[in-house]
């Protein structure tokens, strides 16, 4: 085969795929939407707010831990209780008989 | 118990329960992050109002709605039996919260701590205890004639059946359902809806009859007497109870020494849920002068309410003294209800219950004894 007849026909060859490819890959433009028909208007009627839900049971909300590290210190420590209680005023009974 | 020891949690463990998880705060307020007391103590609530605590979470449980231990309703009841409108409001307005409110219990004075009336404190180190200590709380409250009537520390008198055989503690019979007013309706006085206990609930005698197999139990007898009439021994009645303040504005009773016996009378208030003629009556000790310090007549009312009122005493026995022989009872005026056993302000308060000398059923032939 002659080279140089080879080479032409290589070259065509490419030109054809490269015409294939941009005619494939060319952005074709969207078909143009319809236009949006406008909205009828309509009468709305006024909805009242709904009423508020009472659940049957109510769930109680969740509890808010607040820190207790000085109550829980002094209340399990007996000698600090002791040290900072109010000595008790005893009060005599002014009650007569049985109740 | 000294001061501090109501208040020590000693309970290691509480921490960890669900209680505990909780947080103190969360039940009493207060200030949870100062080494001050003062300031820890600042809008601290020593008991926890059972709205914002307990029923959060115990929501099938309306002590505070219903139960006579918490809303006092019996009282009122009592008290607005023999007083006007108008003098009805004068009680409450002072007399009451001074002479009658301690008797208030709620949920923590149960479950927690000792009633405030017996001198408070916690009963366990702050253990949450489903089934109250009796001694503590039951008859922490109730001592001088339940406790005393139950356990036979009466002199002389023995305890009864079912906790010197039957070992049984209050909550066998009294339920929490009982105790939280859980029953099904709004009980406005303790004998309110039917017996709650009943003698003859399912799980205790239901299987009494009246066929006579056993003496007494025969038609003449079952339905026509309460079981108390029968099965109880002496038991106290109280007289004559005046409420007072002191020089510097301390309340104070003062009650006439009480008296043990047994009074049988009519049934004050007989219904289809206790039906029976004759029951055991208790000398209440209201006094037309009980409020006396308050104000002149206060219970211009008096006489609308019985001061023998329908009793089932605690101190049970298989045989009682009434039991031991027909003629214990029959012919033996001295075991009924009679006018002589009446204070003259209180005759005619009682004429519903008392019973006239001819009405006692009168002797009859014991039946021979029995070969053994």
């Amino acid at each position: 085969m002659n080279p140089r007849s080879h080479t032409f026909k290589i070259a065509v060859a490419l030109v054809l795929l490269l015409a294939g490819l941009l005619t494939a890959c060319g952005a074709t433009p969207p078909a143009k939407p319809e236009p949006r028909p406008e909205p009828e208007k309509v009468e709305v009627a006024v909805v009242p707010p709904p009423t508020p839900h009472t659940p049957a049971t109510p769930t109680p909300p969740p509890a808010i831990i607040a820190p207790d590290d000085g109550c829980v210190n002094c209340h399990t420590n007996p000698e600090q209780l002791i040290a900072t209680a109010k000595e008790e005023e005893v009060v005599e009974s002014l009650n007569e008989g049985e109740g | 118990m000294e001061g501090w020891e109501k208040v020590f949690v000693s309970d290691e463990e509480f921490v960890d329960t669900i209680h505990g998880e909780m947080g103190c705060i969360a039940c009493h307020g207060g200030n949870g992050i100062t080494d001050d007391k003062e300031q820890a103590h600042q809008n601290m609530r020593r008991e926890p109002v059972a709205a914002e605590a307990c029923d959060q979470c115990h929501t099938d449980t309306h002590t505070d709605a219903n139960s006579l231990h918490s809303n006092l309703t019996g009282y009122l009841t009592a008290i607005n039996a023999r007083a006007s409108n108008e003098t009805y409001n004068t009680i409450m307005n002072e007399a009451f919260g001074n002479h009658c409110q301690s008797c208030h219990t709620s949920c923590g004075q149960c479950h927690v701590s000792r009633p405030t009336n017996t001198g408070a404190g916690l009963s366990a180190g702050h253990q949450f205890k489903k089934i109250p200590p009796m001694n503590l709380t039951c008859t922490g409250c109730h001592g001088s004639r339940i406790d005393k009537e139950y356990k036979g520390k009466n002199e002389g008198i023995p305890a009864d059946i079912h906790w010197n055989q039957g070992g049984m503690p209050c909550f066998e019979c009294h339920t929490a359902q009982e105790m939280h007013g859980d029953l099904g309706y709004q009980a406005n006085h303790r004998y309110d809806g039917p017996p709650a206990p009943g003698c003859s609930n399912a799980d205790c005698h239901a299987d009494v009859s009246d066929d006579g197999t056993v003496e007494g139990h025969d038609k003449e007898h079952i339905g026509v007497l309460a079981c108390q009439t029968c099965h109880v021994t002496e038991y106290k009645q109280c007289y004559s109870c005046h409420v007072q303040k002191s020089d510097e504005g301390r309340p104070f009773f003062q009650i006439e020494p009480s008296v043990m016996d047994v009074k049988i009378g009519y049934n004050p208030i007989q219904s289809e849920e206790r039906p029976w003629k004759w029951v055991t009556l208790r000398h209440v000790p209201v006094d037309p002068d009980t409020f006396a310090y308050y104000g002149d007549n206060l219970l211009p009312e008096f006489d609308n309410a019985p001061t023998w009122v329908f009793a089932t005493p605690h101190n049970t026995q298989l045989r009682g003294p009434q039991a031991q022989t027909c003629n214990n009872c029959h012919g033996n005026p001295d075991v009924f209800l009679t006018e002589k056993d009446l204070l003259p302000y209180e005759i005619k308060a009682n004429q519903s219950v008392v019973v006239a000398p001819e009405d006692i059923p009168g002797p009859v032939t014991e039946p021979a004894a029995q070969p053994e």
